[in-house]
Order: structure tokens, then sequence, then C-alpha cells
């Protein structure tokens, strides 16, 4: 193995969480004064490798190799001494410190008497900020910037280091067309000083531009690895996927019959439908019986604030109609008895209480219909428990479980079935199948379908976009807290979506 | 004349940001009118050096506990800390500059080391920091006891008479108040220390993918808060002369109060010490106007629950209506 040229190495490693691999067995290696670009699709192992590598995730079996010197772990502080830094999906960034202290954060100048200089420090953030061509006043603390511009910020933090290896993942998923430039450019300048980048990214062209070499993860597995130069669309697609796309998704209703389900009412209706507080503003959209209605839009534009405020988790204003009830509703209780449910993104601290057993988090939801005067019927509620468990096939098929216990997917269709119970007209569904393997994705797809196929109406939020593609009947795609598109039928495609989803941006 | 024009604008951007530190010195202000009003005499600076030097020990264990509340931790030993230091330094005094000197190092070593024992339990063991330092409470005033089981003890005189003098008729406790906390916090919140401090309590996680050390931040926070309240109890003996095993009891629950009136919030990460300053004086001033009223003393303790709930239910409308979001 050609290892001299290697800035840092991964050998074999592999990482698991419960029962699901997320890395196995993996080799990459970091060349010096190269782009890597690693490839995959979401839940591919790509941001597990990068957190192994970066000291955040203890590999189960493997070794990382720095500058020739084998360590079987690392923390976030050693792979940072060791020259490796990360602009990460989750930002780090410290939401009360200004910019300034933000991107320099544990190496801040010092005067004379070792003391913070804040001049020093207001300087040599900006000279960091306009080598990214970024106007921002240092002095500003982070939480009152804009997600783009926090991108931005974590770039340049991420540089403050002068790493030897800069990890990007995702960095361009928020920025408009001339920041994604100016960000190309600097990882040239990198290249030219011999520094290494390793790259993730869904867009293809962006891999084909600035990429050196390219690796292809698949569930967890390296698929393959080509040079740039002989790589083409195509191909890359096609490694990435492995698989004909849509056979992994359910049968989707024609044009036909999606039209003869629109003859109905809408279950639930909003208009100039607004969350204070937060960008969520002049929503409009309406939700048949029938029909999976794709939530689209990067992270952090409003979807999870809009589908709260819908549910009364947060204070909202406008017009709002579920079925037959009048909102917005002012808590989670007027909701649910409108027969409107949310299954929320982090189930873990939303959704479920994980210590209880699986028959108390399925009846939680919907107590008052197994209390008698306010005592729960432990009959009827093990009873409807049980029903709900072989509709959902949740595995081990037995009430008395303790939820955490479960499978990662398993606990997700817990926390649906939870609000099946309280039989809901209106399905808010966030992110139901991040983290979860593809077998578990797949039977979620078909539920979700098999639901909508019994006349609920389902809103459902994901970053996803092969998943938005393959399973929704129609798309709304916010920025900035507004729907700024709708797509229907054959209108819905990844490049569409993707476009919207930047608030129009033209395609590149 | 353009740095000053920056400097100021900076300041007053800060304060637009920060409204709790500006409206907790309007209260004073007018705290102190009205108290002026009821007994001019305060206007005397000698009368002024004695007031101020009662509420000193309260501003300090104020800081100290304000800077572990920017880590978004709590420390409930702080009463017990001072009460230590207390009785320590009553008994274990001896006479002469030598013997205060001794006596004093000797009261502050117990602060820090509990405050470092505090910072391990919190930032190595990762109890949480409410359990942790009630129990530590329970410790340190088990400890004063055991060192002193009735009020007694002595310290010299000569070392009571110490704060109570003036500069240029500037009362020295007051000059205190600000030069303490400068001296001590200042160099550590002006370094990387200090941002790591509100760093931790901004965003754990994400300090600690910073490459920040965690632990360290935190028992260097609890450390700083248990020489503050060390402190504290340095001062409180000057006025009481004697040791009191039960001296220190309303300092954690001041302390909490003066920070939260201060403007320093529970969830971490914002806040200073320019504001718990105002915050105890504004406590302690208004005991006093209430003494003048003609209400018992023993209401303090209603009156400082009643200022945090108050403090508490303000800070977080206040948040509310400026539209803030919450973490």
């Amino acid at each position: 193995m050609a290892d001299e040229n290697s800035v840092v190495r991964l050998n074999h490693v592999s990482k698991s969480f419960g029962s699901v691999r997320a890395v196995h067995d993996v080799d990459f290696s970091v060349d010096a004064g190269n782009v890597e670009v690693l490839l995959g699709e979401n839940g591919a192992g790509k941001s597990t490798l990068i957190r192994i590598m970066t000291g955040v995730l203890r590999p189960d079996s493997g070794q990382i190799v720095v500058a020739g010197t084998k360590y079987d772990e690392l923390t976030p502080r050693q792979a940072k001494e060791l020259g490796i830094a990360t602009v990460a999906q989750e930002l780090s960034l410290l939401p009360d410190l200004t910019v300034a202290s933000n991107v320099l954060i544990g190496r801040e100048p010092r005067n004379r008497l070792g003391l913070i200089s804040y001049k020093g420090l207001r300087r040599r953030s900006s000279d960091l900020l306009s080598e990214l061509e970024v106007e921002l006043d240092p002095e500003v603390p982070v939480r009152e910037l804009r997600f783009a511009e926090r991108q931005l910020v974590e770039v340049a933090k991420a540089l403050a280091s002068d790493p030897r290896v800069l990890i990007l993942d995702e960095p361009t998923s928020g920025l408009r067309s001339a920041e994604v430039q100016h960000l190309f450019d600097v990882i040239r300048r990198l290249r030219e000083r011999d520094r290494s980048v390793v790259f993730i990214t869904h867009r293809l062209d962006e891999v084909l531009e600035i990429g050196d070499r390219i690796t292809i993860l698949k569930d967890g597995q390296k698929v393959s690895q080509l040079e740039r130069t002989e790589a083409d669309p195509d191909q890359l697609v096609q490694l990435m996927v492995g698989r004909e796309v849509g056979s992994r998704f359910p049968q989707k209703p024609t044009a036909d019959e999606r039209r003869q389900l629109r003859q109905d009412a809408p279950l639930l209706e909003a208009r100039s439908f607004a969350v204070p507080d937060t960008a969520v503003s002049d929503v409009d959209f309406a939700l048949w019986p029938g029909e999976v209605c794709g939530l689209a839009g990067l992270q952090g534009q409003g979807q999870t604030e809009l589908m709260e405020g819908l549910f009364g988790a947060r204070p909202s204003m406008g017009y709002l109609r579920v079925w037959d009830a009048e909102g917005p509703f002012e808590k989670p209780a007027s909701a649910i008895s409108a027969q409107l449910a949310l299954v929320p993104e982090d189930r873990k601290s939303e959704g479920l209480i994980l210590d209880f057993l699986v028959r108390h988090n399925l009846s939680l939801a919907a107590l008052d219909r197994f209390a008698r005067a306010t005592v729960v019927d432990r009959v009827r509620e093990e009873s409807r428990a049980r029903q709900q468990i072989d509709a959902l096939d949740i595995q081990p098929p037995r009430t008395d479980v303790v939820t955490n216990n479960l499978s990662g997917g398993n606990q997700q269709k817990v926390a649906l079935g939870k609000w099946l119970m309280a039989s809901p007209r209106v399905l808010l569904l966030a992110d139901p199948t991040r983290g979860v393997d593809v077998g578990t994705k797949q039977e979620m797809y078909k539920l979700v379908r098999k639901l909508a196929s019994e006349g609920l109406a389902i809103l459902y939020l994901s970053t996803e976009l092969t998943e938005l593609v393959g399973l929704c009947d129609r798309v709304l795609v916010m920025f900035d807290g507004r729907i700024v598109a709708e797509l229907e039928g054959d209108e819905i495609n990844e490049e569409r979506i993707a476009n919207a989803s930047v608030g129009g941006r033209e395609s590149s | 004349m353009t740095t000053i024009a920056a400097s100021s604008r900076r300041l007053l951007r800060h304060a637009r940001r920060e409204p709790a530190v500006p409206a907790v010195y309007v209260v004073l202000a007018i705290m102190v009118v009205v108290y002026a009003v009821l007994d001019p005499s305060i206007l005397n600076s000698d009368r002024a050096t004695i007031v101020l030097a009662e509420k000193l020990p309260l501003v300090l264990a104020a800081v100290g506990q304000t800077i572990v509340f920017l880590t978004r931790g709590i420390d409930l030993s702080v009463g017990g800390i001072v009460t230590l230091t207390n009785v320590v330094i009553a008994t274990q005094m001896g006479q002469g500059f030598g013997g205060i000197a001794v006596g004093v190092a000797i009261g502050l070593l117990v602060g820090i080391a509990a405050g470092v024992a505090n910072g391990c339990l919190v930032g190595l063991v990762r109890l949480p920091p409410i359990i942790a330092t009630l129990a530590t409470w329970s410790i340190l005033e088990g400890l004063a006891l055991y060192v002193l089981p009735q009020p007694g003890g002595s310290v010299p005189i000569a070392f009571g008479d110490f704060p109570l003098r003036t500069f240029f008729s500037v009362p020295f406790p007051l000059i205190l108040m600000v030069v303490l906390p400068l001296i001590f916090w200042g160099p550590v919140r002006y370094s990387r220390l200090g941002h790591a401090i509100y760093a931790v309590g901004s965003d754990e996680q994400a300090a600690y993918m910073s490459g920040l050390s965690v632990a360290f931040t935190k028992i260097v926070a609890y450390a700083m808060s248990g020489f503050f309240a060390a402190l504290a109890g340095v001062f409180l003996t000057m006025q009481a002369l004697s040791g009191d095993p039960r001296i220190g009891e309303s300092f954690t629950l001041d302390s909490i109060a003066a920070t939260v009136l201060g403007g320093t919030l529970l969830a971490g990460g914002r806040g200073g010490v320019l504001g718990p300053i105002a915050g105890a004086l504004v406590l302690g001033l208004l005991s006093d106007l209430l003494f003048f009223t003609g209400v018992r003393p023993d209401w303090e303790y209603v009156i400082s629950g009643a200022v945090l709930v108050i403090a508490l239910v303000v800070s977080t409308l206040g948040r509310r209506i400026s539209g803030e979001q919450s973490r």
C-alpha cells in the first residue's frame, strides 16, 4: 500500500449502533494535497466515518493512522491537535459567543499579559472571514446569524487552525452558488499548499468539479474508489444506489387516483399560517385524505417549526382547520382531540419515554380511551397495544418489554403506533426514517403508504431527496420559513427539489 | 476619538443585548435614592462605609455563584463554604499581621479546596451540580460544626477594622466590590479559560467538539466560586469578629438570587459579574429598607425567596416577550 503519501488513514474500521451496522470494515486514506470526496446515500456511513476520524466516535474495531502513528481511537481534542479540522453537519458553534470568539475558540490571540487580545481577535477573525469573502460583523453573537452564515463561520473556524486535513460534511447544502464558488477557491488554495480536504456532498456536479478521488460508500461499506478522471455521473449514481431507484418504494397512486382523492374536502387546511419567533410565515397548503405529502427543504428552514406550530406545540397564527376543528391550536391536547398527530423528529426526547414498557408508551397519547373514571383499564390497554404491535410488526412482538431495549427502527414504530392509537385523521411525520437501517426504512415506507390508503392525510418531513421522490404524491419545499415550491406527480425529482431548496438557485 | 466612539458603540450594543444589567443598576439607583430619603445619614461616607461593608460578603459570594452559572451549573455549597471559612478563621487566626495573614490564607484555601471538590464531582464524575453541591454543602456544614460547635472564637480587632476606611471619601468596601472581582476574575474572564467557561455554558457538546476541556473548565469555575465564597467568609468574619456555625446560612439562596437579578441566566453562557454586584446590593439594601418600614428581620428569608422568584419570572417573561427562542 502506498502509505507514504497518506496524511490520515482509516484501517478496517467498523462501527455499529445497537444492531445497526453503520460502518463495516472500511479502509479510507486521505493523501496529501488531495481533495477526497466521500459519496453515498444518507445512512451509507459517511458521517460515521468522519466522526471516527475526528474523534467524536470510537470505532468498534480498526485503527486510525495519522502521520504514521496508529491510534485505536481519538478524542476531538487530539484530532484537532493532529491537524484534523472539521465542519460537521451539526454545527459546533457556540450560540452565545461572538463570531470572532467562535472562529478562534481555543486559539484566541493573546497579548503580552497572556490575556486575550480583543483587537487581535477581531483582526484575525475578519481576515479569515474575508478569505471566504464573507461580510460579517465579528462582534455579533452567532445566535443572531442565518443558517448559511453560520455554516461559513464554521468553515472559517476550521480554517483558523490551518489544518492538515479539512473535513467538510455537506458544507454547500445551505450556500448560494457564489458562496459555493468562494469555498471552492479556498479548497483549491489549500490544495496548492499541500493540504488535504475531505469533501462530502450529494451534488454530483460539485464532486466532478472539485474532487480528486472519489470513494463511494453504500450501507456502511466501501463499494468503489475512483479517480475523478475515470468517473462519470451515471456511473456514480449507479454505484451509490446500487439498485434500481424506486423498487424499494411502494407503488404510488396514479394521476387518476390522485384526482379522485382530490374530490373530497381536504382534511387539513392552513392559510397565512405563521409561527411567531421562527421564520415560518405565510404558509398556505392543504392535505387531502389518502395522500402522502412531502415536506422538503434543507435542514433548519422551518419545517420542524411548522409542524410544531400546526400541532400546537408552538404558538401560531393564521387560519388552520383540521377536519371539523378550527385552529390554530393552543396546545397539543387540542390538536390531538382534533385528530391531528405529530410523530416528532427526536423520538428519544420527544416521542417516547424509553424507560416505559412498550404497552405504556403505546397507550400514552390515548389514555382516555382506556380509562374508566380515570383508572386505566389494563385489559383494554393490553389488547389494543397487541393489535398495534401486530399491525406495525414491532419486534419483539411483546407488550411488556422496556422500550429502550428495542432497536431504533422498532422504537420508531412504537412512536408511530402511539399516535395511531389515538386514531388520527392527519398525521405529521418528522423524519421518521432518520437513523434507521435500510430494511426498516422500506417497512416504514410501506406502512406510511398503507396508512394513506386507509384515508389518512400524511405530511412527511424529510431531508432525503430519494425518499421524497420515491414515496410522496406531492412535495412542498420550504426555504427560509416559507413554502417556495409545490411539486406534484411527475414534477417530483431530486433536481427540482434541490433547486427549490436553496430558494430557487439555478441549477449548475 | 474613533476608538472611543467604537467602544461606546460596542458598549451600547452590548447593553441592548443584555438589558438586565442596566436594568438592575437602574433599580439600584432608585433604591439608593429611596434609602437616602428615609435615612439621609447614608450620604455620610463613614456611615456608607459601614453599610457597604455589610453588603460586601454577599457581593463576593454572588460573583462566585455567577461564574458557576455561566457554565450552566449551580453552587449550593456557597453557604457552607462561607460558614466553614468563618469558623476556621475564628479558631485559627493568630495575632499580629503574620497571624492574620496566615488565618486568611487558611480560610481561602478551605474555600478553594471545597470548590475544586465540587468541580471534580461535576466535571469529572459528571454528577448533576444541584446534587453534588447540595452534598458538599451538607459536608461543609458538618465540618463547621465539628470545628466550632457553639458560636465563639475571636479575631484581632485590627482585622475587623480593615475594610472600614475611606479613600478620598470613597468607602473602601465599594472599592473592594469592584476591585476584588476585577483582580481575581478579570484575568480568567479575559483569557482562553474565560471563553471556555462561556462556551461550556452555551453548548457543552459544541464546546467539547471544538476541542475544549469541559471537565477542566468546570473545575476552574467551581474553584473560583469556592474562592469567592471564602473571600465572602473572610469579610463576614471581619464584621462578626467571631465564629458562628450558622453564619453562612442565607448565602446560598441570596447569592443565587443576586445572580439571577444580575441578569445571568440559569441556562448558562450569558451574563457576567457586573450584574450580580448590583444584584447583591439591591438584595442587601432591600432588607434594610424593609427594616426601616418596620418589617421584622426574620422576614429576610421570605424576601430573598420572593425576590428570586420575581427575578426569574421577569427574566423568563422578558426573553419570551423579546421573542427569543428557547434552545
